[in-house]
């Protein structure tokens, strides 16, 4: 645990509008690397507003939010990215470039005009790892959404690829497996939970509370933009909770042989 | 370099056409002719002597006019290019957004109702007037466009393509009346700014267009790798560590000054900026970089071909260069359009 709370990424009294509407109502939470984060919350509860505010897209709110210690602030665009990546849901990209230019866009931050060998370097890597080398000359208009993700996944790990001098790296994603077939909702968070052990911070939104039990080391739970509850998974996801969030009525059941709960709702 | 052979293959491209271009008109010019006149000009004495009026010819209309060619056909390509990736939409070009008629708006005012005021008070004061005023009626005509049709950092291209068509329709009846009441026997008739023409080309147009189209395009490589982040979407392009405000007003500053000092010189030439990066794009690439190099060669190559033909096709008589990149280009926008729909029911090629 060394060190570990020095890296951390701390929300501090959030509070966000739009018009009249309170979005967020006065956040506060952390997140540790080393540690997969996740946030739930019924759909208008603010989870994606709240990882906007974090990752710097959104910038007219009350309250701060610090990246190991040093307050984020409008400016810092070009050198948050270097160590601070971000996979949306889904992305707009609907031009014909090769599966290898999309994921060089992750090295954009490091380079300034011609990519360097190492950033090839980095590319090549990242590609191998997810096994995506065979699709590396592909359209990526051809690709299927599974792989579309993944290629963004891939763009996301090169950006965030070296460990800074100072200060760790940031993984944040917003609903990253929502349109997946289950099939790539588990890599997903398999590699999810392998990056976290290489003492990135990784938080994501997410909804499926099964998955979040099985892949989560702390989660935070929001309703109507607040906090109600931050803990580790199996003592935020209780019948309880799950109630006053969804109204519907649950159960927790454990098996033998699963080191994690099973949730299962409207019974 | 994955590019170099088809950098190559467009340098020799253009090479060959401006080579034939120079040749071919209402009167011919021989290759002999052009190296003796191309010596004299470098300051050398070739001991066979050649027709004055032949060298005349060359130096003095052939050779600035397909110079100016280039320069056009470059800047209104690469124009396309940029375009085509701030709207992250395929189908945009400067006629399309009000930049052409924007510019030649402005141009047109300067050259009617400034004329009188400012060429007499100072002829330096009324050739500057001429493509700053073009500049700034271009960047208008192209900020109502990009303002109406995007909302939240996204650009609806039904809204753009219709305020695209009220705008150019604006500009072009400002325009229209200006050339309607023009008095000067001077003053450039409406079919020059709608249609265009090269037949007026200059060294002094030459070197201005040339100096401002290379200043951009060098500009705008500096911006490709930004420029390949925003088709990701401005968030994203955010999360990449770029500021897509900035970048969306520089790129639009860049694009029009290229745009405007090409139309207030040969008028609105339409298709070239559509259909250059279009091309392009038939290489499976979208890399803005390749984009922005294959254009400004492309462009100068297509262009260059263009005015060829409108001046021999009804040699002696010269036909405006806006009704052979029209009738070109106009049925290659309709195949783009059929590969589009063709694309959606695969998957979304252009989407």
């Amino acid at each position: 645990m060394n060190g570990r709370e020095g890296f951390m990424l701390e929300v501090q009294n959030v509070s966000f509008r739009i018009g009249k509407r309170l979005i967020l109502d006065t956040v506060s939470t952390s997140f540790l690397p080393g540690n997969v984060s996740m946030i739930i919350g019924p759909n208008g509860s603010g989870k994606s507003t709240l990882l906007k505010i974090i990752s710097n897209e959104l910038k007219r709110y009350s309250g701060s939010i610090s990246y190991g210690g040093k307050i984020l602030t409008a400016g810092q665009h070009s050198s948050l990215a270097k160590r601070r990546a971000v996979l949306a849901q889904h992305s707009e990209l609907s031009f014909p470039l090769t599966v290898e230019e999309v994921v060089m866009m992750g090295r954009y931050p490091h380079f300034k005009v011609q990519p360097t060998a190492h950033d090839q370097l980095v590319v090549n890597q990242v590609l191998e790892e997810l096994n995506m080398t065979r699709l590396r000359f592909q359209n990526y208009l051809t690709l299927s959404g599974g792989e579309k993700q993944k290629t963004h996944f891939a763009r996301a790990l090169a950006q965030i690829r070296e460990v800074p001098v100072e200060g760790c790296r940031y993984l944040l994603l917003d609903e990253p497996i929502a349109s997946l077939d289950l099939n790539y909702q588990h890599e997903f968070l398999r590699m999810a939970r392998l990056l976290a052990s290489d003492n990135i911070v990784v938080v994501a939104v997410i909804h499926d509370l099964n998955l979040a039990l099985q892949y989560a080391d702390h989660i935070v739970a929001l309703h109507h933009g607040k906090v109600i509850a931050d803990n580790k998974p199996q003592q935020v996801i209780t019948p309880s909770l799950i109630d006053s969030m969804y109204g519907l009525k649950s159960r927790i059941l454990h098996t033998d042989n699963l080191p994690f709960p099973i949730l299962v709702t409207n019974v | 370099m994955k590019f170099g052979s088809i950098y190559l293959c467009l340098g020799i491209g253009l090479v060959i056409s401006v080579l034939l271009s120079i040749r071919a008109g209402a009167v011919d010019v021989s290759y002999r002719e052009i190296i003796i006149s191309l010596a004299k000009a470098c300051g050398l004495h070739p001991a066979t002597e050649i027709d004055r009026i032949q060298e005349g010819l060359f130096m003095q209309i052939r050779l600035p006019r397909v110079l100016l060619c280039v320069a056009v056909g470059a800047g209104l390509s690469v124009s396309g290019a940029l375009m085509q990736a701030l709207f992250r939409n395929p189908i945009v070009e400067p006629g399309l957004i009000g930049t052409s008629a924007g510019s030649a708006f402005g141009a047109a005012l300067v050259f009617v109702a400034g004329r009188t005021l400012f060429i007499e008070l100072s002829p330096v004061l009324g050739a500057l007037i001429l493509p700053c005023s073009a500049f700034v009626f271009g960047l208008l005509s192209t900020l109502i466009v990009y303002r109406l049709s995007s909302a939240a950092g996204k650009v609806s291209a039904a809204t753009m393509i219709l305020v695209g068509i009220a705008v150019n329709a604006v500009a072009a009846s400002g325009t229209g009346f200006l050339s309607y009441i023009a008095r000067d026997p001077q003053a450039r008739s409406i079919t020059f700014w709608s249609l265009g023409t090269f037949s007026g080309a200059d060294w002094p147009s030459v070197y201005l267009v040339g100096a401002v189209t290379l200043v951009c395009i060098l500009a705008a490589l500096r911006f490709s790798k930004s420029l390949n982040a925003l088709l990701l979407g401005e968030e994203e392009a955010g999360y990449l560590g770029i500021d897509p405000d900035k970048l969306k007003m520089r790129i639009l500053l860049v694009n029009t000054a290229m745009v405007a000092i090409a139309t207030s010189v040969v008028g609105v030439i339409g298709f070239v900026g559509l259909i250059v990066p279009h091309l392009l794009r038939l290489f499976k690439s979208a890399d803005n970089r390749f984009l922005i190099i294959g254009s400004a060669l492309l462009g100068g190559i297509l262009m260059t071909a263009a005015d060829m033909l409108s001046r021999v096709l009804l040699a002696p008589a010269e036909l405006p260069i806006g009704i052979v990149t029209a009738l070109v280009g106009a049925p290659v926008f309709l195949w783009i359009l059929g590969r589009q729909k063709s694309g959606e029911r695969k998957g979304g090629f252009y989407a």
